[in-house]
């Protein structure tokens, strides 16, 4: 790799003067060349090999037989992909459980910072803080034992609460309704407290003169709060809604996988679940290749586009 | 503070860990550590490889065998006899499929001589040339022929007419059955709720559990935490509802996915005329809190928790788990409590059938590799005799003088080992079921009466012995159930159309909960068909027209 | 930018309105009051899952049954503890889970050095290419199953390798340190170069002991990373003793009996340690184990919570 690029360099500056400068330079980096080296090493074998391995999305790939026994099938599993209604049916459920997650999970955070930072107890107030990031540590697999104990309908905590109120205990993982709601919950138990970090420490950031200034212009708690706290963490929610944006189609596998059942199957299968069932548990390598592909372009797509648009809103109201 | 908790901590779970690595492993069966080694096993006269050979074997280990299975007697026993060293990679079946695949992607020299293809599939690895059909080496394995049968041919080949495996043959009377809270149904008829101790007819089935649903049965004050009919899932939903399906006279196959009509045609069970009656009245006993709520996702360790918790009012499984699960009620002071094993559900028309034992299971298929080594001959000659009278008895009664003496010429078992059942028989090694082999009725009943005669045998014990013998409460409900055949459409579409998201399975579901109406689900069904299942009924049926 | 240079110092402020706590209106008595009592249940909707679990790994089965357990165990019993302790397949997946964890977190750390290093320091031919290169794997990755292809055709399928390397050099965690490496002047590095230094002495002698907070930073994300996935076990590891916590975990806690299907007659006895056999306590401790080792951490790395999370939430 590096040679190659040395060459293609070296080819660029004609004179001979030139190319001993070219020349001095490599040599004057070689050890910084013992760096990247090595490293594009493992980036070739760890990252880029998988990318050559997409060639099986073309292929009926049989893994005894290799790319050589296997039948070159074209463009079929794409456009068995694309004529059936699953694949935009995977990509909304992302989309909807992702836009969701916007609007719950993600402002949680802030809510909670700014209702932190109205806690006067300093001890309780670290204590609730110091609790609240226990989560973040917690597995999925943990995760989603603690939702069965709790969801359970023979020996869940909410079926007894059902049962004090005189009710019948639904089997919420059964029902396609609650399933985003399970979902954002536990998202919420699981992240909020850990993604309020950034905001509490912008809110310790925010200069002590801007309160003085409005409590002398006679403002009250609420009124510092409007005007002051908001105003300060602003540009950093703003920020990360740019990026989480660029995040629509990324679902965290682990929880989809193992919340799934027949039942909520319509809203729960998504795409990385999806290619995971139909690559590693039917071998149907190609198509499952395929439908990885499709997801990591769609991805990508959304990412640039978030790209452009936080360049755009960063110049604007962020710097 | 903290920090100083947190090493305690640590150093508590060090502990523990050392400790844990400590326990050493208890003797079984009254048979002492490495007891098989004093046996100074002689070759067999039948067959011995001179020199030895080495079989490498890829294969699913189950968890009620020793999981350190190199310390029983089973493989020692076959190298001190025959020759043949098995040296086997063993795995569990989760995720044995990706196994298998990363084994093949390895290449055919990376391949084991011996494979049990699990999840993966017979087809798949005949399609990717890993394994070689054996019809041609059947006059090697006469024994196997002949256990087989000739009746059985049909479930030991492929839906492509070839015979690829080594088969397991399990010669013993039906395993499972319909089980129902005796107890309850004792105190329904003493509160006038029904006029009958035990549900025969289908009117009498939803009379019991109706009075289950609306009564508190088991006396904790809570009317509603009973489940009538409780249902597990088995490992990817082929179980969910299979008991209610055989009561409308679907006599599927294992995975309940396909059946044979009246007229001979092999289908899929979507297609069978009751179908239709059958979900329409799954549909209403599952808004009516009769079908478990939880049918969808109960996995069969839940299913046992609400046995033994006193919840479960009846259910299709284990016939022994009747006896265990009533004996555990015993133990937590339910002491009427009785779950007795009873006829299968009998449906609206007078149906009631319950899948006989699949006998015959493929178990392990020889690979090219074994092929390309030329062991093939041997490993076929070894197989014979694993099915010889030699083979038999070592596999189901172990080594004559130490586990078993041969009283009017039938081996019988010392009392040491059957004392507790199953368990240390199992513990020992014997009836190596993962290996494969042929279990025999004696053997089996021989742990079943555990040393004792069916009159000493206890309630828990008798309802088991009722739900598997020969002449108990299932006879004449058996059925023989129709193979899945893994044609290449089947393997095509599996995935997608049948256990997939939007596949025909979790549609069934959708449709018994509620979600979809009979009517969408035939709509959808037929969009199915056309979508690639038409394929897999059409060849599967003659596939199986051609090896019936 | 501005954010992550707030995180470096971050001072927590104490009651910023501590001296107007007498001038409080009524609404904001109200308000505080609420605010309290809203924050307590917030304290016991996070803790609830967690004591719920460890309450019902020692309570007793008719308690556990009867959807009694709650907070605290009812019928003490540590039955569970004493069964799961005996299991030496659950103590091998943890071991196997601190090799990759801890074993990954040191060859992370070198390696990210080293891949981030010549991004902050190095002004040679071919680093913009250098730099396109790592960055595109953030944005663009294979997808499962040629992760699988690849790892099998390495050779590495079904070892503790592939789970350390495959998640060895992130291009996310390249640009994290090389931002942090840009904030150390250029000097330190020249007048190094100067005394006749090689790149790799500076990196290890001067430039690591100056980046402690950012790779504290990263080791904590690559410790939680490891010990919490279940993906990547999933796809690469297969055999029981190479399977990782979570894989284990999973079988013992959310798996379906895995023995059955058509073959066994029997599908449980009471002693072996099958999934069958395993009671909900003995589910649920199983739990509590698992999290042992994070809580245990958690103290140590608290400080380093502020600086992670600042770090990574503002990229490049």
């Amino acid at each position: 790799m590096s040679t190659q690029i040395k060459n293609k360099r070296s080819n660029l500056f004609s004179s001979p003067k030139q190319r001993a400068r070219v020349w001095s330079n490599i040599w004057r980096n070689r050890y910084i060349y013992l760096m990247v080296i090595p490293v594009l090493v493992y980036m070739a074998l760890f990252k880029y090999l998988p990318m050559y391995f997409l060639r099986a999305s073309f292929y009926d790939f049989k893994l005894l037989k290799g790319f050589e026994g296997s039948k070159y099938v074209g463009l079929k599993w794409f456009e068995r992909l694309l004529s059936g209604s699953e694949l935009w049916q995977y990509i909304r459920n992302t989309l909807t459980l992702n836009s969701l997650s916007l609007l719950i999970c993600f402002p949680a955070p802030l809510v909670f910072a700014l209702l932190l930072n109205e806690v006067r107890n300093l001890p309780f107030k670290k204590i609730v803080q110091t609790v609240s990031y226990m989560p973040h540590f917690v597995s999925t697999v943990v995760l989603v034992s603690m939702i069965n104990n709790l969801l359970s309908p023979s020996l869940g905590t909410l079926a007894k609460v059902y049962k004090l109120l005189g009710k019948t205990p639904v089997n919420f993982l059964a029902i396609p309704d609650y399933f985003y709601g399970i979902n954002l919950i536990s998202g919420v138990w699981q992240t909020m407290g850990w993604n309020a970090i950034i905001y509490i420490s912008a809110i310790a950031g925010i200069d002590e003169t801007l309160y003085e200034a409005a409590r002398i212009d006679g403002a009250g708690r609420w009124k510092q709060t409007l005007h002051v706290t908001i105003p300060g963490i602003l540009p950093t929610f703003i920020l990360l809604l740019i990026m989480q944006i660029g995040q629509m189609l990324n679902c965290v596998f682990d929880k989809i996988y193992l919340l799934q059942n027949t039942l909520n199957l319509q809203v729960s299968e998504m795409l990385p679940t999806y290619v995971y069932k139909i690559g590693m548990e039917s071998h149907k390598y190609g198509l499952a290749t395929a439908g990885g592909l499709f997801n990591s372009v769609v991805s990508v797509i959304l990412v640039l586009i978030a790209n452009v648009v936080s360049k755009k809103v960063s110049e604007t109201s962020l710097f | 503070m903290k920090k100083i908790l947190s090493l305690v901590l640590a150093l508590a779970m060090l502990m523990t860990l050392t400790s844990a690595m400590a326990t050493s492993v208890d003797e079984v069966g009254g048979m002492p550590a490495n007891w098989w080694v004093d046996a100074n096993l002689q070759p067999s006269q039948e067959f011995y490889v001179d020199g030895g050979m080495t079989v490498t074997m890829l294969g699913i280990h189950y968890n009620q065998y020793p999981t350190t299975f190199d310390g029983g007697y089973y493989l020692p026993s076959v190298e001190a006899k025959t020759g043949v060293h098995f040296d086997i990679d063993w795995r569990t079946s989760d995720g044995y499929a990706t196994v298998v695949s990363t084994v093949l992607a390895g290449g055919t020299d990376k391949l084991p001589d011996v494979i049990q293809p699990g999840a993966y599939g017979i087809a798949a690895l005949a399609e990717e040339g890993a394994i070689i059909p054996l019809d041609d080496y059947l006059d090697l394995i006469p024994n196997v022929v002949a256990a087989v049968g000739e009746d059985r041919m049909s479930s030991w080949r492929s839906a492509d007419g070839h015979i690829y495996a080594i088969p397991t043959i399990v010669n013993v009377p039906g395993s499972q059955s319909m089980t129902y809270r005796k107890d309850w149904a004792l105190k329904l008829k003493e509160m006038g709720v029904i006029d009958f101790e035990t549900p025969t007819t289908w009117e009498q089935w939803k009379a019991f559990w109706y009075g289950v649903r609306d009564n508190d049965v088991n006396g904790n004050g809570d009317t509603t935490d009973e489940i009538p009919l409780v249902m597990e899932m088995g490992e990817s939903g082929e179980r969910a509802l299979h008991a209610l399906l055989n009561a409308f006279g679907i006599k599927a196959s294992n995975d309940a996915q396909f059946c044979v009509l009246d007229d001979g045609t092999y289908t899929m069970v979507y297609d069978h005329p009751n179908y239709r009656s059958f979900l329409t009245e799954a549909q209403k006993l599952y808004a009516d809190g009769i079908i478990d709520p939880e049918f969808a996702t109960r996995k069969q360790a839940d299913m046992y928790n609400t046995m033994s918790a006193n919840l479960c009012a009846s259910c299709f499984t284990w016939a022994q788990m009747s006896q265990t699960h009533t004996e555990e009620l015993w133990s937590t002071g339910v002491e009427d409590a009785l779950y007795e094993c009873c006829a299968p559900i009998t449906g609206p028309e007078g149906e009631s059938w319950l899948q006989e034992r699949q006998a015959v299971t493929n178990l392990n298929c020889i690979t090219a590799k074994a092929e390309a080594e030329g062991k093939v001959e041997n490993l076929m000659k070894f197989y014979n005799w694993q099915f010889s009278e030699e083979g038999i008895n070592l596999y189901n009664y172990g080594i004559e003088g130490l586990t078993y003496t041969v009283v009017d010429g039938q081996p019988t078992m010392n009392t040491e080992i059957v004392k507790n059942g199953f368990t240390d028989y199992r513990t020992i090694g014997m009836e190596f079921e993962p290996f494969g082999g042929m279990w025999q009725t004696s053997a089996f009943m021989q742990c079943l009466f555990a040393g004792e005669t069916l009159e000493n045998l206890n309630a828990a014990y008798q309802s088991f012995w009722n739900g598997l013998n020969d002449e108990g409460v299932n006879a004449g409900h058996y059925y023989a159930m129709p193979p899945t055949l893994e044609t290449s459409a089947y393997n095509e579409y599996r995935g997608e159309l049948i256990i997939g998201s939007s596949g025909v399975c979790a549609l069934r579901d959708q449709c018994v909960a509620g979600q979809v109406s009979v009517d969408d689900f035939f709509a959808k069904y037929e969009e199915l068909k056309s979508r690639g299942l038409d394929e897999v009924i059409e060849e599967g049926n003659e596939a199986y027209q051609k090896i019936k | 930018m501005t954010v992550q240079a707030q995180g470096k110092n971050i001072v927590p402020r104490k009651a910023k309105y501590n001296q107007d706590f007498i001038k409080r209106s009524r609404g904001e008595k109200i308000f505080s009051v609420c605010n309290t009592i809203f924050m307590v249940l917030l304290l016991i909707f996070l803790l609830y899952p967690v004591l719920n679990v460890v309450a019902i790994s020692m309570s007793s089965e008719t308690q556990v049954m009867a959807a009694n357990v709650t907070f605290y165990p009812i019928g003490f019993n540590p039955q569970a503890y004493r069964t799961i302790f005996r299991d030496g397949e659950l103590w091998h997946s943890i071991f196997n889970s601190f090799v990759v964890s801890f074993g990954g977190c040191v060859l992370s750390l070198v390696a990210l050095c080293i891949a981030a290093y010549p991004l902050a320091f190095g002004q040679f031919y071919g680093k913009k290419l250098y730099s396109v290169i790592i960055m595109f794997t953030m944005w663009f990755q294979g997808g499962i199953v040629p992760l699988f292809l690849t790892i099998q055709n390495l050779g590495l399928y079904d070892t503790l390798w592939a789970l350390i390397l495959n998640g060895l050099i992130s291009a996310y965690n390249v640009v994290i340190i090389r931002s942090y490496f840009d904030s150390i002047p250029v000097s330190v590095v020249e007048s190094a170069r100067i005394d006749g230094a090689n790149d790799y002495v500076i990196l290890f002698r001067l430039i690591i002991p100056l980046s402690k907070p950012v790779l504290a930073t990263v080791a904590l994300w690559v410790i939680v990373g490891h010990w919490n996935d279940y993906m990547n076990p999933l796809v690469l590891v297969s055999s029981t003793s190479n399977q990782t916590l979570q894989l284990k975990l999973k079988a013992l806690v959310l798996a379906a009996e895995s023995s059955t299907s058509n073959l066994s007659t029997l599908s449980q006895t009471t002693d072996h340690k099958g999934v069958a056999a395993l009671s909900t306590q003995v589910k649920n401790a199983v739990l509590v184990v698992s999290m042992v080792p994070m809580i245990v951490i958690y103290p140590f790395i608290q400080r380093f919570f502020v600086s992670g999370v600042m770090l990574g939430s503002v990229k490049g």
